[in-house]
């Protein structure tokens, strides 16, 4: 029995309405009923309220398909009556629905006014036990349609094949795990396979660390000698250098000494020079002075000529040269042919004097000797002595101016000779001098530009940074035995004529050091290679005899059989996730673009066809039965025993609702059914009688527990028991 | 698991035969979907190997 009562309270703006079960449906119901009513008489609200009561809006597929488990395939316009009534703001509804089972159990579910869920007990001898959505879904199918469009939802009984298909890909995923975990599980028992892999590895990094230790050896061999030859090489190289420049040095010294003690001499002669110049001048001045003092009118004009000439060898450079010096010789030898010549007249005319005036000169003397016997006479005089004195000093005086002339003009000749003898001897001596050394006062300072720019401190320092630098390869070839320069060319040529030097051979001596460093990294990099390895092979080792004291997994032998499985487990597994789905979805669809040529598709369809056909049994085609062989969906043909095919359009709708019910109704699904059907008045009395049975079968074999179906009858109510036999 | 033990009728039965391509394949999901003991279901798998392999050889 199927016991209900609810409250409707609608508000309609002007006035709250209530809603209650209509009296002439009643509130008891058979569990197998249908309910034939005029429109608007609460048939279908009693639908949607037990749908809503059995967790029909929570467990839908359409309201929420991830959620859902198992969810029934309720078609959206009957969710959306169901929402309709317990989710409208204008509504607030109240129920309780309370299922007699066959098994003795009460199925109650309950909605109070002001809650928008609904709750499910199960009732047994006086207890209630609460049944959670999840908890009915697995016991209990509800199924609530209305048949219409049957022909294309007669497709949609694939529905119930991509649940089974979910399942059973669920399963085989488990199985799948199951078989992974048994291979890691065998990976870690004692592995012949393992054990041969670390034997392998471990043969490996033996080789590796051989070949490193080869390589490494080589590599330090090489570095030694390469670092011996380079110590000698470069000792050479440095020790050629050094001599090189600590000649260079000697001879700028030298060269610098020589060119001081040039200079020096040079400097001498200069100064010679200067001095005789200067004497020159002085002699120049004197005759001119003398010329003055005299006046002689010959002479007048010479002064000039002479101060003229002797301006032209004020220098070294102007005295050098010849034609300055006989320039002045000539007007020297004018003037002292003027001189003499007034020498000679003087000398003709006062020849006499110039003795008187000697012997006055001598009386004098000797008179001023005995000028304190004064007064005493002088014999043949008759003069005193004072007298006679004062007398020759008077006498002296006038005679003394005419020597005085002759002694200025002597004078002038002396000067002009010592001139001449300074022009023609002195001064050619010295330019001979000059051309003896060997030197021009110009290239003298070049020299000491020279002596600038090449500094003798630069090539001190350089020579400082060789001397270390040979120092350190000198330490370097006694560490290697060689202190000998004549033993270390010898080893150097002994050294190049190897193979592996003779490419270091044309290397500079920073490239050479590179390579040295290069190599040093290359067997640090070989060492380092030779720890990894070595602490590889320990690891691998240490693996390895773990691995051998471990026992044999049970299946180690089966090993390749459980793999092998695993692949084809795999398989299914697609094919039960995507491939089947895929053809599901294309049959439901009818989009066969990319199946065309997949042939698969088309075995798929055919068994499908076949199952269907099974699902369906018998249909009813004008007025007789037939046994149903096979649905083709991609045809839309129905393919019947003993060979009738008819195409699914000429089926009646009636017979369409029926088959599709029917089909719903046999799925293979253990849970318990409570079915609800709306508008089921397409069919007629012989296919609705047929559906009917159905029913009946199922709830007498246990696997339905309620089943309330409905429709548009006018004016009056029946609702009819289809428990009872002709109901 | 979440699911609902399926139940093997014999019209699926046949279907899982047409649709799945050799014997191990069936055999596979058949037993999986006994919902026995795994290690069984794999012993069993096994031995069907064994077998077909003597057969073979």
């Amino acid at each position: 029995m199927i016991e209900y009562d609810y409250i409707l309270e609608r508000n309609e703006g002007d006035e709250i309405r209530i809603f209650k079960p209509n009296e002439k449906i009643g509130k008891k119901l058979p569990n197998l009923v249908l309910i034939e009513a005029p429109n608007d008489s609460g048939k279908s609200t009693l639908l949607n309220m037990i749908a809503v009561g059995f967790y029909g809006l929570r467990n839908s597929m359409n309201k929420n398909p991830k959620k859902a488990i198992n969810p029934e395939n309720i078609i959206p316009s009957l969710i959306e009556d169901m929402r309709h009534l317990v989710c409208d703001e204008n509504q607030k509804l109240e129920f309780k629905i309370a299922i007699d089972t066959p098994d003795g159990e009460i199925l109650i579910t309950e909605k109070k006014k002001d809650k928008k869920e609904p709750v499910v007990y199960r009732e047994k001898n006086g207890k209630r036990f609460p049944i959670a959505p999840e908890r009915f879904n697995k016991e209990y199918r509800l199924i609530y349609d209305i048949p219409d469009r049957p022909r294309e939802r007669l497709k949609e009984i694939i529905d119930e094949l991509d649940r089974l298909y979910r399942d059973i890909a669920v399963h085989i995923g488990d199985f799948r795990d199951y078989l992974n975990n048994t291979l890691i599980e065998i990976k870690k028992y004692r592995d012949p396979e393992q054990i041969a892999k670390l034997e392998e590895r471990i043969k490996k990094y033996k080789d590796y660390i051989t070949k490193e230790e080869e390589k490494y050896k080589g590599k330090k061999a090489l570095l030694g000698e390469l670092e011996k030859y380079g110590a000698l090489r470069f000792f050479v190289k440095y020790y050629i250098k050094y001599e090189e420049i600590k000649v260079r040095i000697n001879k700028i010294k030298k060269s610098q000494k020589k060119v001081n003690k040039k200079k020096k001499e040079y400097e001498m002669i200069l100064n010679n020079i200067n001095s005789l110049i200067k004497n020159i001048l002085e002699s120049k001045d004197k005759i001119i002075k003398y010329i003055n003092e005299w006046k002689y009118p010959e002479l007048e004009p010479e002064k000039y000529k002479l101060e003229d000439a002797v301006s032209r060898i004020s220098d070294i450079d102007s005295i050098s040269d010849i034609n300055n010096r006989i320039f002045v010789e000539q007007t020297l030898r004018r003037i002292e042919r003027i001189v003499n010549d007034i020498i000679d007249e003087r000398e003709k005319i006062l020849k006499k004097e110039f003795v008187e005036l000697e012997i006055i000169k001598k009386l004098l003397e000797v008179l001023r000797e005995y000028l304190s016997y004064g007064d005493i006479e002088v014999p043949g005089t008759s003069k005193t002595l004072n007298d006679y004195f004062e007398e020759l000093k008077k006498e002296f005086s006038a005679k003394e101016t005419v020597q005085k002339e002759y002694e200025t003009l002597k004078g002038i000749e002396k000067e002009i000779s010592n001139i001449l003898y300074i022009l023609n001897k002195s001064i050619p001596l010295i330019i001979s001098n000059l051309k003896k050394l060997g030197i021009q006062y110009k290239e003298l300072s070049e020299v000491e530009e020279y002596k600038d720019s090449t500094s003798i401190d630069e090539l001190e320092k350089t020579k400082e940074s060789i001397e270390n630098k040979l120092e350190e390869y000198s330490i370097k070839c006694k560490k290697y035995g060689f202190d000998d320069i004549k033993d270390i060319h010898s080893e150097i040529y002994k050294l190049e004529k190897e193979d592996y030097i003779k490419e270091y051979a044309d290397l500079n001596e920073k490239e050479f050091i590179r390579e040295i460093k290069e190599l040093k990294k290359s067997i640090q990099k070989s060492y380092e290679n030779i720890i990894m390895y070595k602490a590889l092979l320990d690891s691998e080792k240490k693996k390895y005899e773990k691995l051998k004291t471990l026992p044999e997994h049970k299946y180690l032998k089966d090993r390749e059989k459980i793999e092998k499985l695993l692949t084809v487990v795999q398989k299914i597994e697609r094919k039960f996730k995507r491939t089947f789905p895929t053809y599901n979805s294309k049959l439901k669809s009818l989009d066969l673009k990319i199946l065309k040529d997949d042939e698969t598709f088309y075995r798929y369809n055919d068994h499908i066809g076949k199952y269907l056909g099974k699902k369906l049994k018998v249909i009813k085609y004008v007025d007789n039965q037939y046994e149903v062989e096979k649905i083709d969906l991609l045809m839309n043909t129905l393919y019947l025993k003993g060979g009738k095919i008819i195409n699914m359009k000429f089926l009646g709708t009636g017979h369409t609702q029926e088959a599709y019910i029917n089909t719903i109704l046999s799925k293979d699904d253990p849970r318990k059914i409570i079915a609800l059907f709306d508008e089921i008045s397409e069919m007629d009395e012989d296919t609705l009688s047929s559906v009917i049975q159905k029913i009946r079968e199922l709830y007498f074999e246990g696997k339905l527990i309620a089943c309330v179906m409905v429709q548009k009858r006018d004016k009056e109510v029946v609702v009819k028991d289809l428990e009872k036999e002709g109901y | 698991m979440n699911f609902v033990k399926i139940e093997m009728s014999e019209d699926i039965k046949e279907l899982l035969n047409n649709i799945l391509e050799d014997e191990l394949e069936r055999k596979i999901v058949l037993r999986v979907l006994s919902e026995e003991d795994e290690e069984k279901i794999l012993e069993e798998l096994l031995e069907y190997l064994r077998h077909r392999e003597g057969d073979t050889k």
